[in-house]
């Protein structure tokens, strides 16, 4: 791992935490100051930050963001904050290094929505999907949605059904915790 | 009531009965509640849930009474004390015996509780199963047992390590070695007591967060996420740059120092510095040109011939020289040689209207005459 690879990575647009597996041996990288503050030189010469906070890494950017990249920043935000509120509806002490299954989820999702129909909307919410009867469809993109944001990870390449909660759900929890501080 | 309907009781207030087991005390109950089971119990004008429903429910949960757990061990303590009392009176060497014994049995069951605290806590911290509400009550339960046991703890260890001293030397090396054994147990009950609080302290945030959570995703669903949007949009420069994520890499990356320190890479770079120059073949320039105006003029025939009908000049020539038709011509040349082509056409067309002068005008032209 170099300077370049890391910066390959995390200009895919992607969040890294450190208690990632696949990211492993990068966030180890980035826990290192020279290695942080290297990377972070290179990045500001090309109008961009490399933030390193609560446990994930990521580029932000450090001029004006135009029209479209607003519609996508503020959209991905919301998405993932919804994505996250959904699971936490379902498993409420769930939090960053659990395992969390694709299968217990479906099951826990059928017996809350008999009790609370919210979920649901929740879910329809977030699907970009025609058929909202086909839930199971709608929860896996959920699934994929937070997998591609990096808020969880395949425990094992080959295995669909165990994910493990990254740092990165911290990030947008703190967001949350920011909005709503009125309201403590 | 049969069985199933007590089942089908119990399911049809489901929430009601949950809320009261999470420790609420209910106002006013349904009657079919009251009336033949006794789930509920009147306390001081509220309902509360009865102990019998309580036990079986904590049974099948598997969820522990704090209560009966763990024991202080008072009266072991106090037997102790009243034998020791007992000896220093008889000095008979069988109570001594007696004391040895019960001082085992209580360090048994000393360690004993120990492991079943820390058995209760693990189930408290890592249940996921039961509501948050009934996690941070049955955790406060635990946690404020435990500090009272902290209180009871001290007090043994100051019976076995004190007051229990100087009856007898085998008694006194059995205190000893109880001694260190209990020292682990004594600094477990401060780190279950530390772990408890900082686990409810996160719990409830986490009850808190879930709370915000829930608002903030309902707010979006809604579109009325203003704080939120504003919030990311005052100062993206702190916030994670959501490119579109791809398999490349958006970004073009510099060469790493590796790649750069590369024999080969340098040869090629001084490959490329070193090549000679060529000479770049480019086409002439050729500026554009605007080409001049050019007027193109005329005679109109017709007009002279009507005028010269008209007027019947006395020398034709002289005046087509002086007919506007000619001086549209700037260049006199070219009136002269315009005017005379029109006196040549004229003079061929009209024969019969004209008549021939044996002079010659100023233009050393013959004079010819309009008829």
């Amino acid at each position: 791992m170099d300077i370049a690879k890391a910066f390959e990575i995390l200009s895919q647009g992607k969040i890294i935490s450190s208690n990632s597996v696949q990211h492993n041996e990068l966030s180890n990288m980035l826990l290192n100051n020279a290695f942080f503050e290297e990377l972070d030189e290179l990045i500001t010469k090309i109008g961009y930050r490399l933030i390193g906070d609560g446990g994930c890494f990521y580029i932000a950017k450090k001029a004006k963001l135009n029209a479209t990249e607003q519609q996508t920043f503020i959209n991905r935000h919301r998405d993932t904050i919804v994505a996250i509120s959904f699971l936490r509806q379902l498993y409420p002490r769930i939090d960053r290094g659990d395992v969390v299954s694709f299968v217990g989820t479906t099951t826990e999702y059928i017996n809350n929505k008999q009790e609370d129909s919210s979920i649901y909307d929740r879910l329809v919410y977030f699907s970009w999907m025609k058929n909202k009867d086909d839930e199971k469809a709608m929860l896996e993109q959920l699934f994929k949605h937070l997998e591609d944001k990096g808020v969880i990870e395949k425990i094992k390449v080959d295995d669909t059904d165990k994910y493990k909660i990254l740092d990165s759900i911290n990030y947008y929890l703190s967001i949350v915790d920011i909005v709503e501080k009125g309201e403590e | 009531m049969k069985h199933i309907e007590l089942i089908e009781l119990l399911y049809k207030y489901r929430k009601l009965i949950d809320t009261a087991f999470g420790g609420e005390a209910i106002e006013d109950l349904p009657s079919e509640l009251v009336k033949n089971i006794t789930i509920f119990q009147k306390v001081a004008k509220k309902y509360e849930l009865s102990d019998t429903y309580v036990q079986f429910a904590n049974a099948m949960l598997k969820r522990v009474d704090a209560n009966y757990t763990f024991g202080d061990y008072n009266e072991e303590i106090k037997l102790l004390i009243r034998l020791k009392g007992d000896y220093l009176d008889s000095k008979d060497l069988s109570l001594i015996s007696r004391i040895k014994e019960l001082v085992r049995t209580l360090y048994k069951k000393i360690e004993q509780r120990d492991i079943l605290i820390n058995a209760r806590i693990n189930d408290i911290v890592n249940n996921n199963d039961l509501s948050i509400e009934l996690i941070i009550k049955d955790a406060m339960d635990v946690d404020n047992r435990v500090s009272e046991l902290i209180e009871a703890h001290s007090q043994n260890l100051k019976i076995l390590s004190y007051e229990l001293r100087g009856l007898d030397d085998e008694l006194d090396e059995v205190l000893v070695d109880i001694g260190f054994d209990m020292l682990p147990l004594t600094q477990n009950i401060h780190t279950y007591n530390k772990r408890l609080s900082d686990f409810i302290l996160r719990t409830k945030k986490r009850k808190l967060q879930n709370k915000k959570l829930s608002a903030l995703s309902q707010k979006i669903m809604k579109e009325q996420d203003y704080e939120c949007k504003s919030l990311l949009l005052s100062n993206p420069s702190v916030y994670h740059h959501t490119l579109k994520e791809r398999k490349s890499a958006n970004i073009k990356y510099l060469p790493s120092s590796r790649e750069l320190s590369r024999a080969s890479f340098v040869q090629s770079l001084q490959n490329i510095l070193d090549m000679e120059k060529k000479q770049r073949i480019s086409e002439v320039n050729k500026p554009y040109e605007v080409s001049p105006n050019i007027e193109l003029k005329a005679i109109k025939l017709e007009k002279i011939q009507t005028d010269l009908l008209k007027d019947k000049p006395q020398d034709i020539y002289s005046y087509i020289l002086a007919h506007s038709e000619i001086l549209k011509f700037e260049d006199k040349q070219l009136k002269i040689s315009y005017a005379f082509k029109t006196y040549l056409t004229i003079i061929q067309n009209n024969r019969k209207n004209i008549s021939l002068n044996q002079d010659y005008n100023n233009s050393n032209i013959r004079i010819v005459k309009w008829i």
